[in-house]
């Protein structure tokens, strides 16, 4: 991100629609908005700690919503970004038995809008669980899959990276991990519907 | 093992499909397979959901990335100016900058001179008015011109006048500190510290201290203007005591430091 960059609300969401580095447009929205959501939340009983994992959560509610073309633009990205913030926080606070939140502000989101961005951390929670699972098929795996299905290296150039013997031992490794995962994905019906979900607005 | 291995040759067959490494007529092959042979067409779409569970993973590590870069450290999150704790901060340190400049400035200019300039105020007319309601003519017209402002005349009375008195040398020296003699102002106010005991008139002797201590500053003598400041200072009894406040002390203490 370039220091000093500034981006109207129309270039974030072109930028985050590209599909490249999420790094300039995410880095301006915490640079723009991050103080002003943690102040909201540490207002209303938060912690520093609380604010930041809110934000984080509520810019990745953002980019889903963005790059899956539900972000309607009928507010601005800053009201947006609050409403999610409130929502998020307020689901927090709920799972906390406290409810003491203050809506300070009026917020100019539309019903529409309001229903999309709660679909939305609806869908956030449930791949939570898709991605821990990832997460939990330890570092080997994880890389692999990764340089493979995001990063669309080659076989040739994992094996270069991860200092493997052959490409023939990267492409065996690669189907233990793919076939770990499919198996946990469809070892439980519910969580064969969340991917499925996933699959539905993915962007393949 | 030949399942597994018959099995790995399908998937990767469907990775190139999925990552469009195939050839025209390849794909047309996987397309058609997958149209006749359900268990196939299984596999590909459960490939299809691993790779975007797996792209959605490496996106979600992409901002969590990002995030720890904006969140670690004071300066990560390059915000407006005026956002948060910083901005209070870049005040304060803006207030000390400038209250340094602001004291250095004071300390470079400050002079015996400098503190005449900006401290000194005259005696108050109106005080003297109250005071005196009988007096004699010499003295009373002293008075009268020093009301008036008219310094040089309360000095031409003072030297005409055979008496002297303490009021008369206390009203001179102050039309003598107005008019910027001050060894004659000086010359003046000892004459009252002197002749007050002889007069049994203690009236303006506390007065002719501070004024004193002004009428040697004005004359760039600090060392003799100090214990005088000093003594109004300590002495809270003293008439003047609240004229010579701890700040304007605290002045003479720096000019004190500053000449040695």
């Amino acid at each position: 991100m370039n220091a000093g960059q500034r981006y109207t609300d129309h270039e974030i969401i072109r930028l985050i629609e590209s599909g490249n580095s999420l790094e300039p447009p995410v880095g301006y929205l915490y640079s723009e908005h991050f103080e002003n959501l943690t102040h909201f939340i540490r207002k209303n009983s938060g912690n520093r700690q609380d604010a930041e994992d809110v934000f984080q959560e509520t810019i990745m509610v953002f980019v889903d919503m963005v790059q899956r073309g539900k972000f309607r633009s009928e507010s601005s990205i800053k009201t947006f970004l609050y409403a999610i913030a409130r929502n998020l926080w307020l689901n927090a606070m709920k799972k906390r038995d406290r409810m003491f939140v203050r809506d300070t502000e009026q917020l100019n989101v539309s019903d529409g809008e309001t229903e999309d961005l709660q679909a939305a951390i609806i869908r956030n929670e449930s791949k939570r669980k898709v991605l821990e699972f990832i997460g939990q098929l330890g570092e080997t795996c994880r890389k692999i899959l990764i340089y493979y299905y995001y990063d669309n290296f080659s076989m040739k150039e994992i094996c270069e990276r991860m200092h493997y013997e052959s490409e023939q031992v990267v492409r065996n490794q690669k189907y233990k991990c793919m076939k770990k995962l499919t198996e946990w994905i469809e070892s439980d019906p519910s969580r064969g519907i969340l991917v499925k979900e996933l699959l539905l607005y993915g962007t393949d | 093992m030949e399942l597994i291995d018959n099995e790995q040759q399908r998937w990767e067959e469907i990775d190139a499909y999925l990552r469009n490494e195939l050839t025209a007529g390849q794909r047309t092959a996987v397309e058609s397979r997958m149209g006749n042979d359900a268990a196939f067409a299984a596999d590909v779409e459960r490939i299809r959901v691993a790779k975007i569970a797996v792209k959605e993973y490496a996106r979600h590590e992409d901002m969590k990335a990002i995030h720890r870069k904006m969140t670690s450290g004071p300066k990560a999150v390059s915000g407006r100016w005026t956002d948060g704790v910083g901005f209070y901060l870049r005040i304060a340190a803006i207030f000390v900058v400038l209250l340094a400049a602001w004291a250095t400035i004071g300390i470079a200019t400050l002079s015996p001179g400098s503190l005449y300039a900006g401290e000194y105020s005259a005696y108050s007319a109106e005080t003297i008015r109250a005071e005196s309601p009988q007096l004699p003519s010499t003295a009373h017209r002293i008075q009268i011109e020093y009301l008036n402002a008219n310094y040089l005349r309360v000095v031409q009375l003072y030297r005409q006048s055979a008496a002297k008195t303490v009021r008369e040398s206390f009203i001179a020296g102050n039309a003598y500190l107005a008019l910027g003699q001050a060894a004659n102002a000086s010359a003046c106010f000892k004459k009252v510290l002197l002749s007050s005991a002889s007069e049994n008139a203690f009236d303006f002797y506390q007065s002719s201290e501070y004024y004193l201590a002004w009428s040697y500053l004005r004359n760039n003598q600090f060392k003799q203007a100090m214990p005088l400041f000093e003594k109004i200072y300590r002495n809270r009894f003293h008439l003047h005591n609240g004229d010579v406040d701890t700040w304007f002390y605290w002045k003479l203490k720096l000019l004190q430091w500053k000449q040695g």
